[in-house]
């Protein structure tokens, strides 16, 4: 089909779907987007202003692992290797969850310094490649 | 020793794929068929290979040969003797091979096929599916090799991860990749078609058959996952915009764009250009989905680079989409059609926006995947977006292709008269408009799920009036009963009638998907045994904690009992498996299903003294999205049976006219 002959109302059509795709993206963006960080980036960086809403990577500290019954709520704390933050999380644990695993928590720094979290994801232990104490894991 | 043997023979078809690839494409230069045929041949050759290396790899995990260090990491004792089986594919390599066991498979059947109907594209197609084969072969034997041994074997494996020791697990993968692997064929016809000269019509309409296949796997695959996710990982939910699912979603969309345009290609000859463009993406993002699968990449907390597998993928990736799509552009002109757009209120246009809009999904989906690796690279900082950002985009999209699905079958070809769309519109439109009158007079709040329920009732109304407008015609010209009338309806026009069907599980699918994401409730309650607690219309008492053992596991019972007002609905139990080797746990939901709504269950927590941690949801409709399921295997089975009549292709149509046998 040649340019000329497509009609002016479809092309209106694409264009205003592509318009609205990218408001939508936009507004969605604004409402979902949420920072990666590290422990440490979180300790240090952000010390006196906590950001929004951050999705904090790390392993969970062996033995730091509680549930609180009377606030139904989980206690743990994750680490990068050098630092460790208290997190509170309140949902639905994922079965894979445990000390020493990776996880991912999504939240924010409450003003007494946990973190409190309302999205835990937890990552299935490496088999393939295992973990370097050594390194910071990155965030 | 069998690790040898695995190791050879894999060896062995990556040679013979590497062959086929060269002689098919000396051959299709040079126009030597003797070439082309060997080339085929050695194509049969690699698979009864990978099907002896895939042979070893089974019956390694059957008898449970630690010598194996694929056999240590995903069976053990005790593990039952079907998810031994399953272990083929809980791993990365066994899943690779997989990929190539099956792509072998549909090469064969595809070369005997092309063969047969159109020699002149059998060098395009050998010549591709080679490449593509010998890319996993390579990876199976270079960079995860499947048959690597210990020397010094463990007494006992480590067994697959308790997770995926569920028969929706088990399923979900193969069928995920017969979907995958499924869109390699359709690409290499196109890729032969664009070899062999533009405008091979015939070559698209043939790799439309695949698609069809390959799109249901696909649609089977992802409710597979769904319904895993939903009773396995206690969350509530079946769908969380994990960049696993996405992958998997992403070409399910494209290719459902393809099957809607393609019908233009064959209605109107137009659009080629265009079919051709969607069957290359598709086949890319089967590719990508395979490598976000496997590599577990974006799920993980690491970055995309630290994976192995990664750079080869996607270097395998760029290569076969700058050579698709450069071919595409190369046969630009070639490929323009003869028909043009008639009106913007036509068939036609419905369906370029239906196809506009699935691609819009689909870019949303990718852009929300792999945001945290765009954001980095833009702005330096890593960011991520959720399922918040999914659905804000998503539902209206959805929206919108709800009311094309019902508004794209009632606009004539070419051009709609105002008769005509009065003539169409009246009943379907009025039924929408009596459903959210209706829903609103019974109390229903939500703008959003009246939105979507009235126009579920509309579309659920076209296609009524399609299949009643058939037969009416049917009947008017012979002395047929409505229900003969119907069957043979639907049996002679097969794809456009299993289309319809298919579009009545997508909409029972979408109003699961209304129902229990607008209505849910959820309560988290601790509970003394003897307490009950309230959660929507239900209530549920908790009787106290049992504990038992089982083959190694520890496994706590929480003893429910539901009501349902005064009504005695049983007993529900939620449980906890916690494995005593290592730190896993499973859970065991408490589901209560009906065609209202479900009353889902996950015990959280408990205390010594017996008190219970309790999750609840009652989750609307759910059970419609499993139902939509089955009505769209109906729908897909009746459509891909082959018709018995080809339908003539391209007739002219004149504008305004209804056809009853017509797509």
């Amino acid at each position: 089909m040649t340019r000329s002959a497509r009609p002016v109302a479809f092309v209106t059509g694409v264009v205003v779907v592509v318009l609205a795709l990218a408001y939508l993206v936009y507004g969605g963006i604004q409402q979902g987007a949420t920072y990666w960080v590290t422990v440490g980036e979180l300790r240090h960086e952000y010390p006196a202003a906590p950001p929004g809403r951050v999705r904090l990577g790390g392993t969970v500290v062996p033995g730091s692992v509680a549930w609180d019954v009377s606030h139904q709520h989980l206690r743990f704390a994750v680490t990068d290797g050098v630092d460790a933050i208290p997190v509170r999380y309140s949902g639905v644990v994922p079965d894979i969850f445990a000390e020493g695993r990776q996880v991912v928590v999504e939240g924010r720094l409450s003003a007494d310094g946990v973190f409190a979290a309302t999205t835990l994801l937890a990552k299935c232990p490496p088999k393939y490649t295992p973990a370097d104490p050594q390194k910071r894991v990155p965030g | 020793m069998l690790a040898d043997l695995g190791r050879f023979s894999l060896l062995a078809a990556l040679v013979l794929a590497l062959y086929a690839l060269a002689a098919a494409a000396l051959g299709g230069r040079a126009r030597l068929p003797g070439l082309v045929t060997s080339a085929a041949r050695a194509l049969a050759a690699m698979a009864a290979l990978e099907a002896l290396a895939g042979a070893i790899l089974i019956v390694a995990l059957v008898r449970r040969d630690y010598t194996f260090a694929y056999v240590v990491a995903h069976v053990r004792d005790g593990q039952a003797l079907g998810y031994d089986m399953t272990a083929f594919w809980s791993g990365m390599e066994g899943s690779l091979l997989l990929w190539a066991l099956i792509l072998s498979g549909y090469t064969l059947a595809a070369v005997r096929s092309i063969a047969r109907t159109r020699p002149r594209l059998l060098p395009g197609v050998v010549g591709v599916c080679a490449g593509v084969a010998a890319f996993f072969l390579f990876m199976l034997t270079a960079v995860t090799p499947p048959f690597v041994t210990a020397p010094f074997p463990p007494a006992d494996g480590q067994g697959m991860n308790p997770l995926l020791l569920n028969p929706w697990m088990a399923i979900h993968p193969p069928t995920l990749y017969l979907g995958f692997v499924g869109l390699t064929i359709p690409f290499a016809i196109v890729v032969a078609g664009l070899l062999t000269g533009g405008a091979d019509e015939g070559g698209v309409l043939l790799a439309r058959r695949w698609m069809l296949w390959a799109w249901y796997c696909l649609s089977m695959g992802l409710m597979f996952g769904a319904k895993w996710s939903y009773v396995v990982l206690g969350w509530g939910g079946y769908w969380a915009w994990d960049p696993v699912e996405n992958a998997a979603l992403m070409p399910w969309l494209v290719s459902t764009a393809f099957l809607h345009s393609v019908l233009i290609q064959e209605r109107r000859a137009m659009l080629q250009q265009w079919t051709v463009s969607l069957v290359v993406l598709a086949f890319g993002l089967s590719i990508f989905g395979t490598f976000l699968t496997r590599s577990g990449v974006l799920s993980s907390v690491h970055s995309f680079t630290q994976s192995p597998l990664g750079g080869y993928f996607l270097g395998f990736l760029a290569l076969s989409m700058v050579a698709a799509f450069g071919l595409v552009a190369w046969r630009w002109e070639g490929l323009r059609s003869e028909h043009t757009l008639d009106s913007a209120l036509s068939r036609e246009s419905a369906f370029l926006l239906n196809n506009v809009v699935f691609l819009a999904v689909a870019f949303t989906v990718f852009l929300g995947t792999v945001f945290p690796v765009l954001s980095e690279a833009v702005t330096g900082r890593r960011m991520n977006v959720g399922p918040p950002f999914f659905d804000h985009v998503v539902t209206p999209l959805a929206v919108v292709l709800l009311l094309l699905m019902g508004v794209g079958p009632l606009l004539p070809w070419r051009r709609a008269s105002t008769a005509s769309l009065r003539n169409n519109f009246l009943a379907p439109g009025a039924v929408g408009i009596i459903l959210a009158l209706g829903l609103l007079a019974a109390g229903m709040r939500a703008p959003g799920a009246v939105l979507a329920f009235a126009l579920s009732g509309f579309v659920a109304g076209t296609v009524v009036l399609e299949f009643a407008r058939g037969v009416r015609v049917r009947r008017a010209h012979g002395e047929e009963g409505p229900v003969r009338a119907l069957a043979a309806l639907v049996l002679q026009h097969r794809r456009r009638y299993g289309g319809y069907i298919v579009h009545l599980g997508i909409l029972l699918l979408f109003c699961g998907v209304t129902g229990s994401s607008v209505f849910s409730t959820q309560r988290l309650a601790t509970l003394r045994p003897g307490e009950a607690v309230e959660v929507g219309e239900y209530r549920v008492r908790y009787d106290g904690l049992r504990q038992s053992t089982r083959s190694g596991t520890l496994v706590i019972t929480a003893a429910l009992r539901a009501f349902s007002g005064g009504r005695d609905l049983g007993p529900l139990d939620a449980r906890r498996n916690l494995f005593l080797t290592g730190q896993d746990s499973t859970t065991d939901i408490g589901l209560r299903s009906t065609l209202r709504d479900d009353l889902y269950v996950t015990l959280v927590g408990w205390t010594a003294g017996g008190d219970a941690t309790l999750r609840l949801l009652v989750n609307p409709l759910v059970v419609w999205i499993w139902a939509g399921g089955l009505v769209l295997t109906a729908g897909a089975a009746i459509a891909m049976v082959p018709e018995r009549r080809p339908a003539r292709v391209r007739e002219v149509v004149p504008a305004g006219a209804w056809s009853p046998g017509g797509l």
